[in-house]
């Protein structure tokens, strides 16, 4: 909003200034012609105080460095290291240090070049010849400017600290068993906690600044070796057709580079773990991080490595294998429990055990509502207890738990309102839900439940069988970044059911996935193989 | 302004296609507390005056669950005692064939009547004896009628008598007659394999079921109870005869699917009783064509193990275990040959399948003699050879007894 209304300078070809209004356009950097600075501080700061005239946090301080000129330093407040302005810029400059008294002798005065070399303490510090970049070091880098009379040139030191969060245990990705680590919403943290675990030259990082006005750092990750260029370049440029005002979460990106935005299912994996993203770009995936979001994407992914959990491979294979198992079991209970029980206990009643059959007919004896009906109401409850659950402020986070076991768990059974079998299988449904590890697929399928209930209690089995067939249709053909959705068990590669439904053990991993590690598809894992690893007692007995 | 918004066509497919499943309704659904859920069915013949050449009219009672007694009342205990008639109740109509008195019954219940679950056919010993095609007619061609439903005909009894007796350790009747019927130590006849046995060349055979009168000097100590303790032979779909004790023993040994059984012996010149349990018994039964002539064959191999020795015979002695060799296979040999004179001489039924056999190995043998299969099955010489095997006689020493 301020920056319609905000007005901008244009120097005209003799340097005075004129006073414009521009259309309310992203003005400064878009220029055709770049303005140089001016060797008068005075021009340059009134300049920029124009610019930054209704930015009350970019502060502007006068001073004067040790030869005598005036000079001055812009900085936005809050993003900006105080101490280290003090310590390594504004000290240095003020007193004359013995390595330069001879220039000053000859000169009177410091050339830039020299002042940069012998008094900025300071790591990051790079020349700007024009205003825009001047403006852009300041907004968009949090640098810090330094203007000094009669120099055409700026200087750009960086003395960024953004507000930021310590690296803490990812809430969403918890884990036994692993890193605890996980990303947070300052880039650079995220970035660097990549770096240490990759220590590659071949592990690229390529940024994009996306967004109109947020200025969004966006990172592209892979590591050249492996990923495909292909698959690189198609992700760049889906990144660089992004054109909108702001990226404020991650999830903005996904949604604007995912290659079937109207599917349900999630195409592209986000994740708070950089163990996560690191093994995901060893099979040669690509990440994408921004600022602001402690998210990474990940693509392109598949279904079965939605319902795998990064603990899987810290763990040793068979109880991974056991968990895994487990997991695809409460996948279909989830999907499938509450239409099951709809569908058999009123179209197919025969299918039941002759017991449960009458349990269950002596629990219905007194509910008023049809199968369907009591278990889409069940469903939708148990739905709002959930995101109820997630919304509240922790303190009344108990009250929920409360109402929701006392209110639907036993007084609809003990009113005859609802049955009990149905609240057992909606419980257990809610249990299955949950034991998906990402949260994005969970919610698919319990979207994807609503429709299968409706149509199982209108069609019964059949109802259920026809919900399904669309919903593998509708897979077969999705894509995340051009590889199949259910890739590698559609499309069929025997190589990699290694990873897809079991982990197999480390060593019997030697192969990229065919899919998405195609351009190296061999992992150095010699050192893994059975032969090289301890010797068995027999050939350390000889 | 433009009022019109412009929605994309795709949606109005679902739309459209989403409200005309809504509008149908739900086309077969029937709340599971609107069945009349069916346990067990008994068919009866109804006494006929001699005069009358009518054909005779059928008793069905039908026994259907109480769900609403089944359940629990909360703390998981069921709302009624086991054993009591609460559980069920009984529906019963008369009508020409199987069906119409079902259709009586059906129009007196509040609920849909349910046969989806019916685990027992009862027949009504007359039932059983004037023949039993309309009801197989109504079991394959009903598809509410599963084929898993066991049948067993009333021994000397009507179908609806048995069907009032409740039992004390199943809540439903009919649960405990399917439960009996898998125990394994009887062979396990369902409606499937009743049908196929007598639409095959041979006979067949169901469980009977008998109704156990508690002993008026215990008073009130036993419990009404009903026991499998027969089978009821079919000629076509006739019940000819019943076999029990030695004969049904016998017809179990050469049937031989069975799991376990026991069999008690006196070993000759030894006092006292001996139990072996019946470990595996494996029966070969074949009928060979020798001469033109039909032969059968029957070898059963068995392993025992000794459960109990009531006698002074020192088991470890190789002896005496010999000497309880031959008595087993005495008085096996002895049960077979009962069951199989029975079956060919009183009886003339082929429940255990040879002229299926005749028809499946030598076709064109049995087209020659299927018309007096009867005739060549009564004739027919039988060869039982028994091997037994006593594979434990207990770790333990001598007998205690000396």
């Amino acid at each position: 909003m301020a920056s319609r209304k905000r007005t901008t300078i244009k120097l005209s070809a003799k340097g005075a200034i004129l006073r414009a209004p521009q259309p309310p356009s992203e003005a400064q950097s878009g220029d055709s012609s770049p303005m140089r600075l001016s060797e008068r501080l005075d021009v340059n700061l009134t300049y920029l105080k124009s610019i930054f005239a209704n930015a009350s946090d970019i502060h502007f301080r006068e001073f004067r460095i040790f030869d005598g000129r005036p000079a001055a330093i812009i900085y936005i407040q809050g993003l900006t290291d105080k101490t280290e302005i003090d310590d390594n810029l504004l000290r240095p400059l003020a007193q004359p240090n013995h390595a330069v008294d001879r220039v000053l002798e000859l000169s009177h005065r410091l050339p830039l070049g020299v002042l940069v070399e012998e008094y900025v303490h300071i790591a990051g510090a790079k020349q700007v010849t024009t205003l825009q970049e001047a403006i852009q070091m300041v907004i968009e880098e949090t640098n810090v400017l330094l203007l000094v009379e009669d120099e055409p040139v700026g200087l750009a030191v960086s003395a960024a600290k953004s507000p930021d969060r310590a690296v803490e245990e990812p809430n969403t990705e918890a884990v036994i068993r692993g890193p605890r680590q996980g990303f947070n919403e300052n880039i650079e943290t995220s970035l660097a906690l990549l770096r240490t675990r990759l220590r590659s030259t071949a592990f690229c990082i390529e940024s994009f600044d996306l967004g109109r006005y947020t200025k969004t750092t966006v990172a592209l990750c892979y590591i050249s070796d492996i990923a495909s260029s292909n698959l690189v370049d198609e992700i760049r440029s889906r990144l660089k057709r992004i054109n909108i005002d702001g990226i404020i979460d991650s999830g903005y990106i996904e949604e604007l580079i995912e290659d079937s935005p109207h599917s349900p299912f999630p195409q592209i994996q986000n994740t708070e773990r950089p163990d996560v993203v690191v093994s995901q770009l060893l099979e040669g995936k690509v990440a994408i991080l921004a600022n602001g979001s402690p998210f990474a994407l990940i693509l392109p992914i598949n279904f079965w490595g939605l319902m795998q959990a990064s603990e899987d491979y810290y763990e040793r294979y068979m109880i991974a294998n056991a968990i895994r198992a487990l997991r695809f079991i409460f996948l279909f209970i989830n999907l499938y429990l509450p239409s099951l029980y709809v569908a058999i206990t009123t179209f197919h009643q025969e299918m039941l055990p002759t017991k449960a059959l009458l349990s269950i007919a002596a629990a219905r004896e007194v509910t008023p509502f049809p199968a369907v009906v009591e278990a889409l109401i069940m469903e939708i409850t148990f739905e709002a207890l959930r995101e109820a659950g997630v919304r509240l402020p922790k303190t009344v986070g108990s009250a929920i738990s409360i109402v929701g076991a006392l209110v639907i768990g036993q007084a609809a059974v003990q009113a005859g309102i609802v049955s009990a079998p149905m609240v057992i299988v909606v419980s257990i449904t809610g249990i299955g839900s949950f034991v998906i590890p990402r949260y994005n697929l969970a919610i698919t399928l319990r979207m994807l439940r609503f429709p299968m209930i409706l149509l199982a209690g209108t069609l019964g089995l059949f109802g259920i069988v026809v919900t399904t067939l669309a919903v593998i249709i509708h897979l077969s053909s999705l894509r995340s970044a051009g590889i199949p959705y259910l890739s590698p068990v559609i499309p069929f590669h025997w190589r990699d059911m290694k990873d897809a439904i079991v982990r197999a053990p480390r060593w019997a991993m030697q192969q990229r996935p065919a899919e998405s590690g195609k351009a190296n598809p061999r992992r150095e894992s010699n050192a893994t193989r059975k032969s090289r690893r301890l010797p068995s007692r027999h050939r350390a007995r000889s | 302004m433009n009022l019109r918004v412009k929605i994309p066509r795709a949606f109005c497919y679902i739309a459209v296609l989403a409200s005309c499943l809504m509008c149908t309704g739900c086309w077969d659904a029937t709340e599971i507390d609107r069945l009349a859920i069916v346990s067990a069915s008994g068919i009866d013949l109804m006494p006929q005056d001699e005069m009358s050449s009518a054909p005779p009219k059928v008793l069905e009672t039908l026994q259907i669950a109480r769900a609403s007694e089944m359940g629990s009342n909360g703390g998981g205990a069921p709302a009624t005692k086991t054993g009591s008639q609460d559980a069920f109740l009984l529906e019963q109509a008369t009508g020409d064939d199987i069906l119409q008195p079902m259709d009586i019954i059906r129009k007196r219940l509040s609920r849909k009547l349910f046969l989806g679950q019916r685990r027992v056919i009862v027949l009504g010993e007359s039932y059983a004896k004037h023949g039993v095609y309309d009801l197989v007619d109504e079991v394959i061609r009903n598809p509410q009628s599963r084929l898993r439903t066991y049948v067993v005909v009333a021994y000397h009894d009507t179908a609806e008598t048995i069907l009032q007796v409740p039992y004390a350790l199943n809540r439903l009747p009919a649960d405990a007659i399917a439960e009996i019927e898998q125990q394994g130590s009887l062979p396990e006849v369902d409606a499937k394999t009743f049908i196929q046995r007598m639409v095959s060349k041979g006979d067949t055979f169901v469980m009977g079921i008998e109704k156990i009168q508690p002993s008026p000097q215990d008073g009130e100590a036993m419990n009404h109870s009903f026991a499998l303790t027969h089978i009821a032979v079919f000629r076509q779909d006739k019940l000819v005869g019943w076999l029990d004790g030695d004969t049904l023993d016998g017809f179990l040994w050469i049937y031989g699917r069975i799991h376990r059984t026991d069999t008690t012996v006196t070993i000759p010149g030894v006092p006292g009783h001996l139990t072996a349990r019946m470990l595996t018994i494996r029966t070969k039964r074949s009928i060979e064509i020798a001469h033109g002539k039909p032969k059968i064959a029957i070898h059963v191999f068995t392993e025992y193990d000794v459960a109990e020795n009531g006698t002074p015979a020192n088991l470890n002695s190789p002896e005496n275990v010999n000497k309880l060799r031959k008595a087993l296979i005495e008085k096996l040999t002895g049960q077979i040959q009962s069951a199989m004179n029975t079956l060919q001489h009183t009886y003339d039924a082929d429940p255990l399948g040879f002229g299926d056999q005749i028809d499946k190995r030598y076709p064109t043998i049995w087209k020659t003699i299927q018309n007096d299969w009867h005739e060549v099955y009564r004739q027919t010489p039988v060869n039982i050879e028994v091997d037994v095997q006593i594979r434990n006689s207990g770790l333990t020493g001598p007998p205690i007894r000396h």
